[in-house]
């Protein structure tokens, strides 16, 4: 799949985007929370090839997770770490479903193995080993300036060169679970999808049909609301995703993702919007500060999310307003927490976050 | 918060000793919001949880984009597919015709490719734009010789020509 056409003109384009991003880990370094693409807690594991728990993965068969353990030892073994053992195992699912392949597709009908590599890769008998064609690609993988700053499936495709850039995001969260089963501790985020708030907030109200709110009303919340204790008045809000503002005013600000859901943050004061309609942010671009414009009697981020006109197969899959008994409202409108949830992100974890609600 | 509550207790005491505020004068100053200056929080008896800030909002819908972005998104979805869909090109020339139709975040994902692995030849058909459209980013759903594929665009403004963001097979 690889192919040194264009390399040069790729290497200029590539400068002051890696300049950029460098600039951004730094910040990011200073910024905990807001966490870079593929960030990962535990080390890089070795695996026992020959010791494959039975099931260790639902829906992965031992030859399958076998495969992955080649992959994570031939990381291991460069001196790479864990994001790298991730990323190389959602390129190996993406491409091949971890099974050694021994014919090629329509693109490439020369693409062989584990990471589908083109005649101009290596040997046959190179691409076809698992930890050789993992070695290759780890190696094309350390050639890529600030790799690990990029989302995953960016870095992959980089490497790869394939059709859609877009293609290993959906099998990241796979690829998380089987290194953490394989190789114990730890987890990866993706970096597509990231939290709204620094670490450390509580979240004051949950989704869904609601009891007693404000003087006996009851309602249905199709959102979930976040904050810091105390002081959460003027907190830092970031985009959760990439994305284009479609919508300021009010007390609210919409960004539409390249997936065509909606993303809502209410409550802010327009003049704490640093963000205008039309503007592209990037996961973790600070858009506002939190708080208490509109019905609300305190500072917080209500944050939601509508599927309506999602292209993202997972997202439209999650039940919305009208599937549980919803009013209008909230339709359209899904549970953030299983949201996050497909991107591999608990929001609200029992050992940091109070459930005030 | 603590510096704002010990502020207030001194205050309170003295409002009190000159007469000016009733028995429940001091409150609690631990059971405010964040909100401490706000007028619910100050209530002596509320029925709400105030470490909890509760809220009816709604979000306002975004308009939906009109006919003339329709229009043109429709118009642009299709010149970047045809761009996109020509693998017999030599990377250059590909990433060349397809540039002036990314956005920034569209290159640097795009630019990446080798032509050679798009397995689109040719559209097929009219373009159309998926729900959930606004001014300023939308989806048009393009069929290819390929398949079904989702062109995500995006504009600074409603004046501005429509980029893309992503140019992807249809997913399902």
């Amino acid at each position: 799949m690889a192919d040194e056409k264009g390399k040069g003109a790729l290497i200029l384009i590539g400068v002051p985007i890696a300049v950029i991003a460098s600039l951004f880990t730094v910040i990011i370094l200073f910024m905990p929370g807001t966490g870079s693409a593929a960030a990962c807690t535990g080390s890089a594991g070795t695996v026992n090839p020959a010791n494959i728990p039975a099931n260790a993965v639902a829906g992965f068969s031992a030859e399958q997770l076998t495969n992955a353990a080649y992959i994570m030892n031939a990381a291991a073994t460069l001196g790479l770490d864990r994001d790298a053992q991730v990323i190389g195992v959602m390129t190996a699912i993406g491409e091949s479903s971890l099974t050694v392949i021994d014919h090629g597709d329509i693109a490439g009908p020369d693409s062989r193995g584990l990471f589908q590599q083109r005649e101009n890769w290596g040997s046959l008998a190179d691409r076809m080993d698992p930890t050789k064609s993992a070695t290759l690609f780890f190696q094309r993988l350390q050639t890529i300036p600030d790799w690990q700053s990029l989302e995953a499936t960016i870095a992959a495709h980089k490497v790869q060169q394939n059709a859609d850039p877009y293609h290993y995001e959906k099998f990241f969260d796979t690829a998380n679970k089987i290194v953490t089963a394989l190789a114990g501790g730890g987890s990866c985020a993706s970096g597509t999808v990231v939290l709204p708030l620094s670490p450390g907030f509580n979240m004051t109200s949950g989704y869904g049909p609601r009891g007693f709110v404000v003087e006996g009303a009851s309602t249905w919340h199709p959102a979930v609301d976040l904050q810091h204790y105390p002081n959460p008045c003027g907190d830092q809000i970031y985009s959760i995703t990439s994305g284009t503002v479609t919508y300021v005013g009010g007390y609210q600000v919409t960004i539409k993702s390249p997936d065509g859901y909606d993303v809502s943050y209410l409550h802010m004061k327009l003049s704490d919007v640093s963000v205008a309609e039309g503007d592209s942010v990037t996961p973790n671009e600070p858009i506002a500060l939190v708080g208490s414009e509109g019905p609300s009697t305190g500072c917080h981020l209500d944050i939601r999310i509508n599927k309506k006109g999602t292209i993202n197969e997972a997202v439209a899959a999650l039940k919305a307003g009208e599937d549980l008994g919803g009013p209008p409202s909230t339709y359209g409108y899904v549970n953030p927490e299983q949201f996050f949830a497909l991107f591999g992100i608990e929001p609200c974890p029992a050992d940091s976050c109070h459930r005030q609600y | 918060m603590r510096r704002a509550a010990a502020a207030i207790v001194p205050l309170a005491v003295i409002l009190a000793l000159a007469g000016c505020v009733g028995g429940s004068g001091t409150g609690r100053p631990d059971a405010t919001t964040g909100a401490s200056n706000s007028p619910a929080s100050s209530r002596p008896t509320s029925s709400t949880n105030l470490t909890t800030p509760k809220d009816d909002a709604t979000a306002a819908p975004v308009p939906e984009a009109d006919a003339n972005s329709q229009t043109a998104a429709i118009s642009a979805a299709e010149k970047v597919v045809t761009a996109f869909g020509r693998p017999g090109l030599d990377y250059q020339t590909w990433i060349n015709g397809l540039y002036p139709l990314l956005t920034q975040t569209g290159a640097a994902a795009y630019e990446d490719t080798d032509p050679a692995n798009v397995p689109v030849h040719q559209v097929t058909g009219a373009g159309t734009i998926m729900p959930g459209s606004t001014n300023v980013a939308l989806i048009v759903k393009v069929p290819t010789d390929a398949g079904p594929y989702t062109v995500s665009l995006s504009r600074q403004s409603s004046t501005a020509p429509w980029l893309a963001d992503r140019i992807r097979p249809a997913q399902g």
